[in-house]
């Protein structure tokens, strides 16, 4: 799947089930869910080679995982691996969630069970100070934030599952006051329901033009 | 000598049925293209706003490569030979493997060589005053694990992405510290029209007296030689001529043994055959000049493409 969100442009590929490659992976009773990110060199503002190894990297890589081994029905392909792959071709804030997205939506596309669509949304809060006062309440939140809104103002990625507001995921790495966070993720939760309805639009589009063209 | 990309299972009866096939007069390929013709492919250029220039290709056998240009000011320094050389910097990834996969360091090297070649003006376009260049990262991204070697794929892309690419506007004078034109709009094109064309990289493969362009894995496998001829031109109508050209590994490199069974001659006894390795002069004469003319196409389609964005 290509996702464009803005100007956050990822790719996903998915393969499998397919036989583990290492037999660490080898689970008798469900699949294994495999998660590679890859930041190209250009996706960022400056050229930024990055190692493989960057921890921020592997921290979005093991919430992926943990997020989709939860969606996917695994227990339906025991002893297999099912390898997501995510290239991140340019990024300008959302970055995890547009991640999301798109697995959600390779993984419907290569068929792999899951459960129900997985979709993430991003919000943030900002504040205004008007004169003597700190903040004016009230200020509502802002619904997906790019990439000079994410580097300035605290901001929490929400996935959820389904048509339910059961959250999937829920990523907060800013410091944020605790007032401000029910709002936000009542934004979120909002932007995910708008979402799921868009990207359901676009798997039937697809999967009737497959059809229609003989590949089902 | 460079490691094979990937090895081609295919049993002797396969392999020597191919061999034949591919060494009749007319040649006959699997897939009855002609000799110089293309698998069906995509191209786009102009798709990163991230990136001062970027292309994307999805080759004929699927493989998919997308290749950002950034570039960076950086002090020039001031030794004698040999100080041009750092200013262009390829980076290959390629999907499921380390940093330090020789495969990807090989595959930049045969980009980067028709690129710092002396008669691609490459370099010379990076000086900004005589104490500032522009350093230039182009950065490779194979979406798909290479199936055959994907030099072509991977010249090509580069070359899309180097006629996309755009630098800010100098705006300072001649040898102050450079400053810029913050407006996008009046960015200058790294690669004016009416200037020579970054080169590109056709593999090109031969079996017994046919060469064949655009090869699929089972034809590697099965080549006598495979050379990577990269040609640079002056415009898309030009012949180009050819900069360079360099040997691939090959599958069966030359040798072969064969039980023929046909062209055995009056006895009617089937013979052993072994031919030595290696490749006629005249077939490498050959692929050089069929390549010319094919350079000329493919420089033509490239041209479509850039004109389709504008």
């Amino acid at each position: 799947s290509y996702v464009e969100w803005g100007n956050t442009k990822i790719i996903c590929n998915v393969g499998g089930p397919n036989e583990p490659k290492t037999g660490a992976n080898r689970n008798q009773d469900r699949a294994t869910v495999t998660v590679e990110v890859c930041f190209a060199a250009f996706s960022g503002n400056e050229r930024k080679k990055g190692a493989k190894g960057d921890r921020r990297v592997q921290e979005m890589q093991t919430a992926l995982q943990r997020t989709f081994a939860e969606a996917i029905l695994t227990n339906l392909h025991p002893r297999s691996e099912i390898l997501i792959t995510l290239h991140i071709l340019s990024q300008d804030g959302s970055v995890l969630a547009t991640c999301i997205n798109a697995c959600t939506l390779a993984l419907i596309d290569a068929g792999i069970p899951l459960s129900d669509y997985v979709v993430a949304c991003t919000a943030g809060s900002h504040s205004v100070r008007s004169g003597t006062n700190f903040e004016v309440e009230g200020e509502d939140p802002l619904l997906d934030m790019n990439n000079i809104e994410e580097s300035d103002l605290p901001g929490v990625t929400i996935a959820t599952i389904g048509n339910s507001e059961k959250i999937t995921l829920l990523q907060l790495e800013t410091k944020v006051r605790l007032e401000r966070l029910e709002g936000m993720m009542a934004v979120a939760l909002d932007g995910c329901r708008k979402l799921k309805e868009v990207m359901d639009d676009i798997v039937r589009t697809h999967g009737n033009e497959m059809a229609r063209r003989g590949a089902l | 000598m460079a490691p094979p990309t990937s090895t081609t299972l295919i049993s002797p009866a396969e392999l020597s049925y191919l061999r034949s096939s591919l060494a009749l007069n007319p040649p006959i390929r699997p897939d009855a293209r002609s000799p110089t013709q293309f698998r069906p492919l995509v191209a786009e250029i102009d798709i990163l706003p991230s990136t001062n220039g970027s292309a994307r290709m999805i080759w004929g056998d699927g493989g998919e490569c997308v290749v950002g240009v950034k570039v960076e000011v950086e002090p020039t320094e001031l030794t004698a030979d040999g100080k041009r050389k750092n200013w262009v910097e390829i980076g290959v990834e390629v999907q499921g493997q380390r940093d330090d996969d020789p495969l990807g360091v090989f595959l930049g090297m045969t980009v980067t060589e028709s690129l710092l070649t002396p008669s691609s003006t490459l370099t010379e376009r990076l000086a900004i005053t005589s104490r500032f260049h522009w350093k230039m990262y182009i950065d490779i991204l194979l979406i798909t694990p290479p199936l055959s070697h994907p030099g072509t794929l991977l010249s090509l892309s580069t070359n899309l992405a180097l006629r996309s690419t755009r630098l800010p506007r100098l705006t300072s004078e001649a040898d102050e510290d450079p400053m810029f034109d913050d407006d996008w709009d009046a960015s200058v094109p790294l690669y004016q029209a009416s200037n020579q064309l970054p080169p590109i990289t056709l593999l090109v493969l031969s079996v017994g007296d046919n060469i064949f362009f655009d090869p699929t894995k089972e034809e590697l496998a099965v080549a006598d030689c495979v050379l990577a001829v990269s040609l640079a031109t002056n415009s898309a109508k030009d012949t180009p001529k050819v900069i360079g050209v360099r040997t691939l590994e090959s599958g069966s490199g030359g040798i072969v043994t064969t039980a023929g069974a046909k062209d055995v001659g009056s006895g009617g006894a089937a013979v052993e055959a072994t031919s030595m390795g290696g490749v006629k002069r005249t077939v490498v004469k050959k692929i050089i000049k069929e390549s010319l003319s094919v350079g000329k196409e493919v420089f033509g389609s490239l041209q479509g493409v850039v004109d389709a964005n504008h």
